[in-house]
């Protein structure tokens, strides 16, 4: 946990089921979501995300943490001897660990991306899939995405042989 | 089996920007994940949206593919068109066009068809092989002027994405926008040089510019597709063999490279390529008298020793324009530029209908093609007033006439 520094404002993010978390304000508006809420005077000090279970929630709130702009206030991480560079290939090694997880948790990653408005979370849940499909069969792209063949056997066969030029 | 495995719809709007970053392949690829990606994708906004974005990125994420094109006529039964690409090997979706038309050229994702005997005021069909679709154009004006030459040309300008079939005449261009409900426009022309049908090179789209021979294949027409102007420039010298121009076109390293048979002492001795270069364009049309700027730099040659002008014949680029290929009956020279020096191979093909002049079968060669899912029906336009006034009183005549009698016999059930 980063060391809370004196005059920072904390934003409380509740979860639907029960559990509480204290973060900078910078760091929560990295969702355009809850950016808008605070600005709209929306929000007092806690702010109930709805959807959201505790365990992606905490997961979201890492990222961001890890993504909010680190103007001197995020920790020691961020100084200022680090190359920009150097700091931009840092942050491409972690994403592509922090997307290491099992499909329900990346899926649901993506839904509270798209529901929080993180762009940067979004984009990079969302490549994992576009580099799915683009490198996969049919059949791994939707254990992948969890979405099951909801075709009938005859159906499939028409619309394969209708796109059959995409195919490899 | 026994796993408990969520079967998850991904929400609308996550679903429609993944598509969005997939290339033309993987978005017709994915239609086959389940019912709601090929609802997403069947979606013909969606469709365009998407066919718009690849055209702005360019080259770099669609690469222009070689499409073979043909077309088979039974008596009777239409004419069916099948297209592969040659890049890829793979077939495209097959369509049906109406009986006596042909091909005009090939423009980024879409084939136009013009009807062969059918005048200037023939309508012409719009098709996207990757879609199967196909879209008959609205009806171009009369010509006005004596003598009813003209060309066809479908042309399409990747800032502002629009499909535009031209009309060339002696005296007049006329234009249609695709998706217009203003209809055709004219332009009036004073050069009297009009483009003509070659079987060897169709009217060429490249980098916005539509470029076609003219009559006598002295000059070649030069149509910016956005500002619908045109000029035309000498061309190197054609020859003619049995009354067939001896010339092919396609596109090389962004501009035209013209493939010109040498003939010496009345035998085929090879082909040259020579590339043009535009002159900058200073709104003067150049002189017609011969005295312009070098255009033309030959590039390369291949030896022939050998040409029938029954047998058909297309000069392509591939692979990035590294490769460039020449057809001739079922012949195929290879002339890889990567070389030092470069590597030339010849090839013998299958034996190809030889009916291809006959109405048979007929087949064709086009570089610049670019995959897209385009709908042409996304340029229907809307059924005029008339024809909807029409239709409804036609259905309430229809109720009328047949519901009494409907009633009558529900009644015996």
């Amino acid at each position: 946990m980063a060391t809370r520094e004196a005059g920072k404002k904390m934003i409380m993010l509740k979860s639907p089921d029960g559990m509480e978390f204290e973060v900078e304000e910078a760091v929560a508006m990295e969702s355009q979501t809850i950016r808008k809420m605070i600005e709209d005077d929306c929000a007092d000090t806690a702010i109930l995300i709805p959807n959201i279970n505790s365990k992606i929630l905490s997961r979201v709130i890492e990222y961001c943490n890890k993504h909010v702009p680190t103007t001197g206030a995020t920790g020691a991480a961020a100084s200022d001897t680090v190359a920009p560079a150097a700091l931009a290939e840092d942050l491409k090694i972690w994403d592509a660990e922090f997307i290491k997880v099992n499909r329900a948790t990346r899926f649901d990653l993506i839904q509270a991306a798209s529901y929080l408005n993180i762009k940067g979370l979004l984009d990079l849940t969302s490549q994992t899939t576009i580099d799915t499909i683009s490198d996969n069969s049919l059949e791994e792209i939707r254990s992948f995405l969890s979405t099951k063949n909801d075709y009938l056997p005859e159906e499939e066969q028409t619309i394969r042989r209708e796109n059959q030029w995409a195919f490899q | 089996m026994g796993r408990r495995r969520r079967n998850v719809e991904i929400p609308s709007e996550i679903l429609h920007d993944i598509l969005m970053k997939l290339t033309t392949r993987d978005v017709a690829r994915s239609c086959c994940i389940s019912r709601q990606w090929r609802a997403a994708v069947s979606d013909p906004f969606f469709r365009s949206t998407h066919a718009n974005a690849m055209a702005m990125a360019g080259h770099a994420a669609a690469p222009a593919e070689v499409l073979l094109v043909s077309k088979t006529c039974e008596p009777g039964l239409g004419d069916e068109v099948s297209a592969s690409s040659m890049s890829t090997g793979k077939d495209l979706r097959s369509f049906a066009v109406p009986g006596g038309y042909d091909l005009a050229n090939v423009c980024h994702g879409l084939l136009c068809y013009v009807h062969r005997a059918g005048g200037p005021e023939a309508p012409a069909v719009v098709c996207n092989p990757a879609t199967g679709e196909t879209l008959a154009l609205p009806k171009p004006p009369p010509l006005a002027a004596k003598g009813r030459k003209h060309l066809f040309a479908l042309g399409f300008s990747p800032p502002t994405n629009e499909y535009k079939l031209f009309r060339f005449s002696p005296f007049s261009m006329d234009v249609y926008t695709l998706g217009d409900t203003a209809g055709w426009r004219q332009h009036l022309r004073s050069s009297s040089s009009c483009p003509t049908q070659t079987t060897a090179w169709a009217p060429l789209l490249i980098d916005g510019k539509l470029y076609m021979p003219t009559n006598c294949w002295k000059r070649v027409l030069v149509v910016d597709v956005v500002t619908e102007t045109c000029r035309s420039y000498g061309l190197p010298e054609v020859k003619t063999f049995d009354g067939v121009p001896l010339v092919g076109a396609f596109e090389l390293e962004g501009r035209l490279c013209l493939a010109i048979h040498e003939i010496i002492h009345d035998l085929p001795r090879g082909l040259n390529l020579w590339i043009m270069s535009l002159p900058p364009e200073d709104g003067n049309e150049p002189p017609e008298d011969g005295n312009e700027p070098p255009l033309w730099e030959p590039r390369h040659r291949f030896d022939i020793d050998e040409f029938y002008a029954t047998k058909p014949w297309s000069a392509w680029a591939d692979d990035g324009g590294e490769m460039l290929c020449y057809m001739h009956g079922n012949t195929l020279h290879k002339y890889d530029k990567r070389g030092r020096p470069p590597k030339s191979e010849q090839l013998r093909l299958p034996e190809i209908p030889s009916a291809w002049r006959s109405s048979k079968c007929r087949w064709s060669i086009h570089g610049g093609y670019h995959l897209t899912l385009l709908s042409p029906l996304t340029f229907a336009l809307p059924p005029s007033k008339d024809k909807h006034q029409f239709k409804h009183t036609l259905s309430r005549v229809l109720y009328d006439a047949i519901r009494p009698w409907v009633r009558k016999a529900e009644e015996y059930i």
